[in-house]
């Protein structure tokens, strides 16, 4: 079998913009020219889309970390789908927004570009979305990411109180509920309410809750919880699957909105495509019983 | 040994399939002989819980794939851990029930290693279980993912190939094949569009980029008489050649492109078709 164009390549043009303690900053116009130079101590941008494909050929070199494209996200999210792959390795990684940057031009990245996604080891070095690349690839060179086991990624943040000592509580998934929830929190969470979410909510026991639709799915089991809990008297409601993305409760907070909702939720004027922060806010200063 | 909360729905030699109601019921005894069938969106959150115990396999629910692809993003998370994972089609399961997912549900999306176990879109979950079971999947690197297959041959032996990536070109693709490849079409993929040199090319835009970065190397190769073209990125997945020249939808193109007959709005196939018949306008020209 002959050899493809790649594997007969043999420059990989690198330009390194800074340099600290025997770490670099190496910028590029394509993810397929880092190599053996960075394992280990560059923080490569490399103005390449990350998905995958470019995914793989970044993470056999391992570097410190990656600042790539989003390519304006794409179907299936294929622009940024690499953040995940990299996330597995333990390797930082952030995406630029497709209109920041020019693709296939590493300097322009480098200069203009400004972030839009990020996964959560690079979240974890303070890299955010809103961020330029350049002060994000900065901190990647400076800070190094906590060791995160597979699994113990866990986001909670209160962000409403009510004076009876209730709360709004943002976490990505039923099952890092507490016990201090029972009766107390408005939990919004991010994974679907289908027949094994309603077994963590009723083990739960939340003042009111909000999860994913699931896309709905077969028989609109993605659903089938509300109607369970409804039965044990908790008022939950669901987030319209194709206005926040499932597992990230935080966006579903800010951006998502209400697909359905059961009767004791109704009960409490929460309504089919309301926002989710404001079904939350229903749900937390409704009446007891 | 049978844990709490898992159906044992197969059982072989390697190890078994067990349906789970929720991928969080995934076990340490499920650790590199099992095939997790799990009721759960194959997210990035699901996926650690999966991803921490490393099993065969793993199929979840795409959760009709939703913003951002959360719904299929641990597929890649997985990839990178050597699980071989797929999703099924959310219109064919029950969220939250694990054994009718096994018995009913049909495979929509697969990572790279599940492919390479004979895994594809259509297969119901049950076969597809069954094959991450029962066959290894093939070692690859970074470069052996090249997903290169000829996917409509002309009269002329000129061919269209599918390629994830430009950069995977061949020497035989030279002045003879049309490429569907998946990478962006900015100013980096100029230079392996010269080396490459093929007979026509349909690529990716890249979502656009600013001020149209992202198909840049379309006028540049006009230059060097490469006829090529476009495909949204918003219809087609980058870094999959098939889905190029399956989904896609023509952006733009270049000139020699248009010549042979390429316009933007145009389905791929066609567009293919029309680079590959190239050939025989240029024939008949005097």
């Amino acid at each position: 079998m002959s050899k493809t164009l790649l594997e007969r390549e043999q420059e990989h043009p690198q330009t390194v913009v800074a340099e600290r303690d025997g770490r670099r900053i190496v910028v590029m116009d394509s993810a397929r020219w880092v190599d053996e130079r960075n394992t280990g101590r560059d923080v490569v941008v490399p103005a390449s889309y990350i998905g995958v494909l470019p995914a793989r050929m970044v993470a056999m070199h391992r570097p410190r970390g990656v600042i790539g494209h989003d390519a304006c996200i794409g179907k299936d999210a294929a622009g940024i789908a690499g953040l995940w792959y990299l996330e597995a390795l333990g390797i930082p990684a952030a995406t630029a927004d497709g209109m920041s940057a020019e693709m296939g031009n590493g300097m322009d990245l480098y200069e203009s570009g400004v972030l839009s996604r990020v996964n959560y080891p690079a979240e974890t070095c303070g890299l955010t979305a809103g961020m330029p690349v350049k002060e994000a690839a900065a901190r990647l060179l400076e800070v190094d990411p906590p060791d995160t086991e597979v699994g113990n990624k866990i986001r909670r943040e209160v962000v409403e109180t009510h004076p009876s000592g209730r709360r709004v509580v943002v976490t990505d998934s039923i099952v890092w509920a507490y016990p201090e929830d029972e009766d107390t929190s408005v939990l919004v969470t991010a994974g679907h309410t289908g027949r094994s979410g309603a077994s963590f909510l009723l083990e739960a026991r939340p003042w009111g809750f909000i999860c994913h639709d699931g896309g709905m799915s077969k028989n609109r089991s993605g659903i089938a919880g509300l109607e369970i809990t409804a039965g044990h008297g908790l008022a939950g409601a669901c987030i319209d699957g194709t206005t926040a993305p499932i597992g990230d409760a935080f966006r579903g907070y800010r951006e998502g909105r209400i697909s359905a909702c059961n009767e004791p939720a109704r009960r409490c004027g929460v309504e089919v495509g309301m926002p989710v922060a404001e079904v939350a806010h229903r749900l937390l200063v409704r009446d007891a019983g | 040994m049978t844990e709490p909360l898992q159906t044992v729905v197969l059982e072989a030699e390697r190890g078994r399939v067990v349906a789970v109601d929720s991928a969080y019921d995934t076990r340490p005894v499920n650790h590199g002989r099992d095939v997790v069938v799990n009721a759960s969106y194959c997210g990035v959150l699901p996926a650690r819980f999966v991803g921490r115990h490393t099993p065969r396999g793993a199929i979840g629910a795409d959760c009709a794939v939703g913003p951002e692809g959360a719904g299929i993003a641990g597929l890649w998370y997985l990839e990178a851990l050597g699980v071989a994972a797929a999703t099924a089609d959310i219109a064919t399961v029950t969220l939250g029930d694990g054994v009718d997912m096994y018995e009913t549900a049909v495979v929509s999306r697969v990572n790279a290693i599940a492919a390479s176990c004979g895994v594809a879109p259509g297969m119901p979950v049950r076969a597809a279980a069954r094959a991450l079971l029962e066959r290894d999947p093939e070692p690859q690197g970074a470069d052996d993912v090249t997903n290169r297959a000829v996917v409509h041959r002309g009269p002329s032996g000129r061919a269209i190939v599918c390629t994830d990536s430009i950069a995977f070109g061949l020497p035989e693709d030279r002045g003879r094949n049309v490429l569907c490849t998946a990478g962006h079409t900015g100013r980096s993929a100029v230079h392996y569009l010269r080396k490459v040199a093929p007979w026509g090319f349909i690529c990716s835009d890249g979502g656009g980029g600013k001020d149209g970065s992202g198909i840049a190397a379309l006028a540049i190769v006009e230059a060097d008489g490469l006829a090529g073209a476009t495909v949204d990125a918003r219809g087609a997945r980058m870094g999959d050649g098939h889905s190029t020249y399956e989904d896609g939808v023509i952006s733009a193109c270049n000139a020699h492109a248009a010549a042979r007959g390429v316009r933007v709005g145009q389905p791929a196939r066609e567009a293919a078709l029309a680079l590959l018949a190239g050939d025989a306008q240029e024939a008949a020209a005097p």
